[in-house]
């Protein structure tokens, strides 16, 4: 009687599947032009494209747009401001975040995807992508845009030229740069001789081998332009382990005037307290802005800080709406492939950046790009929107640019 | 009519499987039940349902296996490399079939010869194939067929949710007619209820557990070939939960961890899929990610209860 | 009766178990000054209406009275602080700790002193405990692992009498003793009785109860029959009531004729077991006989038995199954040469309990039923029907676990199992242990209907009675070693067989 039941609910759910494959595939051939959603809106007069007043209230657009978040750490600090940052602009505009919770594999990140698509999902932002292309293409397939990891260059050229793919954000290699810049902050302010951190490098962790070649390259060209500097340590690893504060304790008995993190580099302020070192000594690490690096940079002991943006993550709301209303067209490169929008990082040598940097990356605080940038990368707003003028809104992103715009 | 409790529990897992998904069908105002959904709840329940119910037949002779994610993790990057070389499907199979059956029948010798309780075995291999894993996989993270010599033919979602029912049902049928309809299933219900019996009852034990472990074996490979099909990756941490999955699963489906007379092949299908709706319908409410994490962890509590309840032993007068 | 006299009550008491009624609208009474034997055969009620007593279960419907008061315990620790204590026939010791912790199991704290319990104290208090049943000789401060399984009874006696109770429960228990154990739980039932406290004593033996007993209630099927005294005691009668039919005189086979073929089936050669129990022992059997093999506890029977079906290993010698020439290696082999064996210990070697009794019955003969490499079910559960109907196990379904049946049925399933298959040589160790004698007499009816068919049977017993009953050839074991033989005959006494024992 049980295997019956149980037979019979398989049979269900085979005879549900077979019925269901019919719209879910045409669904997925929609191509281009218009995908569901109110199209209506560009056609009838543009009844919305005159701007801020109608838009304070978060009813636009008149339909919630749902985006899955696919994530890999709930408790890492950039994903916890970003979610501050999507509350905030929830505010403004009608769209609902779904998140996933801390994925590990290609299997939870294709099985977070489809939920979303069962949940009514219309975009998803790839946060965290371990599936690669294939995320990209089961998101397109079930009928949702997917924005991120630009990077890739695998995903641009198995789904540049997919219309539901609507690229990414671009800081060139982002890691290349922040291990580049915290060598030429070093440089800078005089120092010679060099400790390393390196992180993950040893490790086989892409974004550390990255970060090191940046560094080693900014070494190079300031030795071929004259400047006198060497590399007299690198310490790999991460704090925690007795494996790095004996190599912490090794780089500081060397002569070094300088040291460049590839990760943060709090955890060396004691040591280099406690060798006497904190006169001789100048850090310049990849970190997040916080309020309390602000004394540390006024300090003379930080000279610079290379970090990510998190709202540059957000950029992937606007874009998933603009394609939502239709307008995924106008979105794309000249040969139609999804666009790559440059985006800027901080580099923060000033105590005074530094303050202003991690206020405005906090719950309440004014964000790198309000809800007034946003709705100017929005088309229905803004009807004479380029790609160009998104790539000059997110790259301008240093202090006197923001302040420019507020 | 008189049902007894025994017959009345005995529907307990389907009483389950229809409150979870009415449940989250009213949750998730019938979200949860349209097409797409379905479909992804197939494509989730597959690996967990293929393993669990190869694995009815190995906890069900009472060979407790807490190995099954490190196997399967194993079966899939091997099964990637090969598809990878080859460029083929039928070669990236066959790898994944060798594997799943290599390690499945070093376990089922562990079992049927070495006097070291069998989970502590496990749990140590478990741990040595994630390492070896490692180890294979060097300073890559992540193994993408994209990258194989020749293009291994990829499937859409629909063509996908095929692909898994022919899979499922295949080795559903099959594992049916083998514990219900041969000696083998009954001589497992035996061997798990009281092994002493079993050996006076002139049951090979060694051939029971091989066998189990055999079936087990081919389950996981074809969780690892529809998993390599579908994400066309495998990372060093595939099938990581799948160890406790798999018991949740059996759990869910009504059978004991320690096996014996109440082992049934139904509950590994049905415990798949309502673990799948659960961990699904949970993620679709939208709910704040600590709730959902406070709610697994109260039905996780809940199933271990049931779980140890089974392991009470009545102690009634004749 | 002095009703004054009335400590316990119970009226209207039912209880089922799923499908199966175990008491039907039970009205029992109990007196103090009096042992009152409980008699009937396996499943008719006796234990579960004492388990209800004593609180292990709760009844279905109805009401007890103890003391003229309601009652109705719902642990057996309730039951013992209220006063009734029970010795049962199952294991009821704590395996790995010292004799004095398992008669104050539970009541530690008594010996507490300064927060930390006195050990010398409990053991102390332990001894007197054992003294006072008359157990100088068992230590209280050894393991309970080192005493035997009779001693093991009487700790639990030790126990239960330590907490004076006002009514003493003994279930079954006198069939696991000796004559020594035996008589300390009668004295000490005498000795409650005349305290003017109540006994109530379960037993198969009907011989014993009539003895000890002052009064006698039959139950049958859950229903009290009858209620006799002492003046009314007569065996026959007592019989008719327990199995509600007359019983005849046949009980053991009827035949004097100890003849058997020449054609030897197994030979056992010179063995000496791996347990040690076995010293370069060797026998032959015959085909078609029933070769009984007796003696004491240790003696090397049980083992004897595991031997010949290959279930014990043996350091030196060889049994070999003289038809085919082949030397059985373990099991397996033994079974496919046509052997079946039923092991002493039912619960835990012959059956699977939480199984049906058609897994447990079809285990044996799954290459008997199949259909190449299929079973099918109707097949099967033709096969085990067969069986229950052959052997009249009674069950509500095939389906229904074993592990609810009575020891009478239980047996019966494990008999099945073999029956079933057929088999040529059936080795039965004690094979009507805790078997009622309904049932009893249906074995020997089965055994002896074997023996005429031509196959053999190897029949290791306890009870001289049945194997002088039944025997075409007794042989008798001490400490490991063969230390008589006996030929069928109508003059063979207990006495010159338990010369030879001693």
């Amino acid at each position: 009687m049980k295997k019956f039941l149980a037979l019979l609910l398989a049979l269900v759910m085979v005879i549900g599947l077979a019925a269901c494959g019919e719209p879910a595939g045409n669904e997925s051939q929609a191509p281009a032009s218009a995908p569901a959603g109110n199209s209506e809106a560009p056609e009838s007069g543009e009844p919305v494209a005159e701007g801020p007043e109608l838009s304070a209230d978060g009813r636009y657009p008149a339909e919630t747009v749902k985006i899955g978040f696919v994530n890999y750490d709930t408790t890492a600090q950039q994903f916890l401001s970003l979610q501050d940052y999507f509350d905030y602009l929830d505010d403004y505009f009608n769209f609902e975040i779904m998140y996933s919770e801390s994925l590990d594999s290609a299997e939870a990140e294709f099985a977070f995807i489809e939920q979303c698509a069962a949940a009514g999902c219309q975009g998803i932002i790839g946060y965290y992508n371990e599936g690669r292309e294939e995320s990209v293409k089961l998101a397109s397939s079930l009928g949702m845009y997917y924005w991120g990891q630009g990077q890739d260059p695998n995903v641009q050229e198995a789904c540049g030229d997919d219309p539901y793919y609507l690229g990414s954000y671009y800081v060139g290699n982002a890691d290349y740069e922040y291990g580049k810049s915290v060598i030429d902050s070093l440089v800078a302010a005089d120092c010679h001789k060099i400790i390393v951190v390196t992180g993950g490098k040893d490790f086989g962790v892409q974004m550390f081998i990255d970060r090191y070649q940046g560094m080693m390259d900014a070494i190079q060209e300031a030795q071929d332009g004259g400047y006198d500097i060497e590399v007299v340590y690198e310490v790999p690893g991460w704090p925690g382990t007795e494996d790095f504060t004996a190599e912490q304790t090794s780089a500081l008995a060397t002569d070094a005037d300088g040291l460049a993190s590839a990760l943060s580099a709090l955890m060396w302020i004691q040591p280099i307290s406690a060798a006497g070192k904190m006169n001789s000594i100048k850090i310049a690490a990849v970190d997040t802005p916080t309020a309390d690096m602000v004394d540390l940079m006024a300090s003379g002991l930080f000279v610079g800080v290379a970090a990510e943006i998190p709202d540059v993550f957000g950029l992937g709301v606007p874009m998933i709406i603009n394609a939502v209303q239709g307008y995924g067209e106008e979105q794309r490169n000249e040969d139609g492939t999804a666009p790559l929008i440059d985006c800027g990082f901080w580099l923060i040598t000033t105590a005074e950046e530094m303050e202003y940097y991690s206020e405005i990356e906090q719950e309440g605080g004014t964000w790198c790009f309000d809800a007034d940038d946003v709705r100017s990368i929005l088309y229905d707003y803004n009807p004479e929107l380029t790609l160009d003028d998104m790539s000059a809104l997110y790259s301008a992103v240093t202090m006197e640019e923001i302040q420019a715009r507020r | 009519m008189k049902k007894s409790w025994e017959t009345i529990r005995n529907y307990f897992p389907i009483f389950g499987f229809v409150i979870v998904v009415v449940f989250f069908s009213i949750a998730t105002k019938g979200a949860i039940l349209s097409g797409t959904s379905l479909q992804s709840l197939l494509n989730q329940a597959i690996a967990t349902a293929l393993v669990s119910i190869g694995s009815v037949f190995v906890f069900g002779c009472g060979c407790f296996d807490m190995s099954m994610g490190g196997t399967l993790c194993m079966t899939a990057v091997l099964g990637g490399y090969a598809g990878i070389a080859s460029g083929s499907i039928f070669v990236m199979a066959l790898a994944c079939l060798a594997t799943a059956l290599v390690l499945s029948l070093l376990k089922g010798l562990f079992a049927a010869y070495v006097e070291v309780p069998l989970f502590i075995v496990t749990i140590v291999l478990g741990f040595v194939l994630s390492a070896l894993v490692l180890v294979i996989m060097g300073t890559e993270t992540t193994i993408l067929l994209n990258d194989a010599v020749k293009p291994i033919p990829s499937f859409n979602f629909t063509q996908m949710s095929a692909i898994n029912i022919v899979a499922l049902a295949g080795f559903f049928i099959v594992c049916v007619i083998l514990f219900n309809f041969t000696a083998l299933g009954r001589k497992v219900k035996i061997l798990g209820g009281n092994p002493v019996t079993a050996r006076q009852t002139g049951l090979n034990s060694v051939n029971i557990k091989l066998i189990s472990f055999i079936i087990s074996g081919v389950g996981v490979a074809l969780a690892a070939l529809v998993a390599l099909l579908r994400i066309r990756s495998v990372g060093s941490t595939y099938g990581a939960d799948m160890g406790t999955d798999v018991m949740i699963a059996l759990v869910l489906g009504g059978m004991p961890l320690t096996g014996g007379p109440r082992t049934r092949i139904s509950a590994g299908i049905i415990g798949a899929l309502t673990i799948t709706v659960l961990n699904s319908g949970l993620s679709m409410l939208g709910l704040d990610l600590a709730i959902i994490q406070i709610f697994r962890a109260v039905i996780y509590l809940a199933v271990v209860y049931v779980a140890s309840m089974t392991y009470r032993t009545n102690l009634l007068p004749r | 009766m002095n009703e004054d006299k009335l400590i316990i009550e119970t009226r209207q008491l039912c209880k089922n178990f799923g499908p199966t009624i175990a008491l039907n609208h039970v009205d029992l009474k109990i007196y103090r000054g009096q042992i009152t034997g409980l008699i009937g055969e396996n499943g008719s009620g006796k234990s579960t209406i004492t388990s209800i007593l004593a609180g292990m279960q709760p009844a279905s419907s109805g009401e007890m009275f103890f003391k003229g008061k309601p009652h109705k315990p719902s642990t057996m620790i309730e039951g013992a602080a209220l006063g009734i204590g029970m010795i049962v026939q199952e294991q009821g010791y704590v395996s790995g700790i010292s004799i004095a912790q398992n008669i104050f199991l539970g009541e530690e704290g008594r010996f507490r002193r300064h927060g930390i319990i006195s050990r010398s104290a409990m053991v102390k208090a332990a001894q007197e405990a054992l003294n006072n049943i008359g157990c100088n000789d068992i230590d209280a401060s050894w393991y309970i692992e080192q005493i035997d399984l009779q001693d093991r009874k009487l700790v639990e006696l030790a126990r239960v009498m330590a907490s004076n109770p006002e009514v003493l429960v003994v279930d079954e228990t006198t069939t696991a003793l000796s004559q020594r154990g035996r008589s300390i739980i009668y004295d000490i039932m005498r000795r409650m009785r005349d305290e003017d406290k109540a006994v109530i004593f379960i037993s198969h033996d009907l011989d014993e109860l009539m003895e000890v007993c002052d009064r006698m209630v039959v139950l049958r099927d859950g229903n009290l029959i009858t209620d006799l005294d002492k003046p009314e005691f007569e065996p026959n009668l007592i019989k008719r009531h327990m199995v509600g039919r007359d019983m005849g005189e046949k009980y053991y086979r009827e035949d004097y004729d100890g003849t058997v073929s020449d054609e030897v089936v197994l030979d056992v050669d010179n063995v000496t077991s791996g347990s040690g129990l076995l010293i370069n022992f060797s026998m032959q059997v015959h085909k078609g006989e029933i070769l009984g093999i007796g003696g004491l506890s240790h003696c090397g029977m049980h083992e004897l038995g595991k031997v010949v079906f290959g279930e014990e290993k043996i350091l030196t010698g060889s049994v070999t199954h003289v038809p085919s020439g082949q030397k059985i290696r373990d099991a397996r082999h033994a079974i496919k040469l046509g052997m079946g064996y039923v092991s002493k210990d039912r619960d835990h070697e012959a059956l699977v309990l939480s199984a049906s009794i058609r897994d447990n019955i079809s285990s044996a003969g799954l290459d008997k039923i199949n259909d190449g490499p299929f079973i099918l079910p109707n097949k099967e559960k033709a096969y085990v029907n067969q069986q229950v109907q052959t052997l009249s196990i009674k069950c509500a379904s095939i389906n229904q676990n074993v592990q609810y049946l009575s020891g009478g049925n239980k047996q019966k399933v494990v008999f099945g199992k073999w029956i079933g298959r057929d088999c040529d040589i059936l080795i039965l160790d004690c094979p009507t242990r805790g078997v009622d004698v309904g049932v009893k007499a249906a074995m020997y009816a089965l055994i002896d209907d074997m023996k005429r068919q031509g196959k053999t049977i190897i029949m290791i017993s306890e009870e001289l009675a049945e194997l002088i009953g039944m025997a075409d050839r007794l042989l008798i074991l001490k400490d490991g070693s063969l230390a008589g033989e006996f030929q069928r005959s109508r003059q063979l006494t207990e006495h010159e067989i338990i010369e030879c024992m001693i």
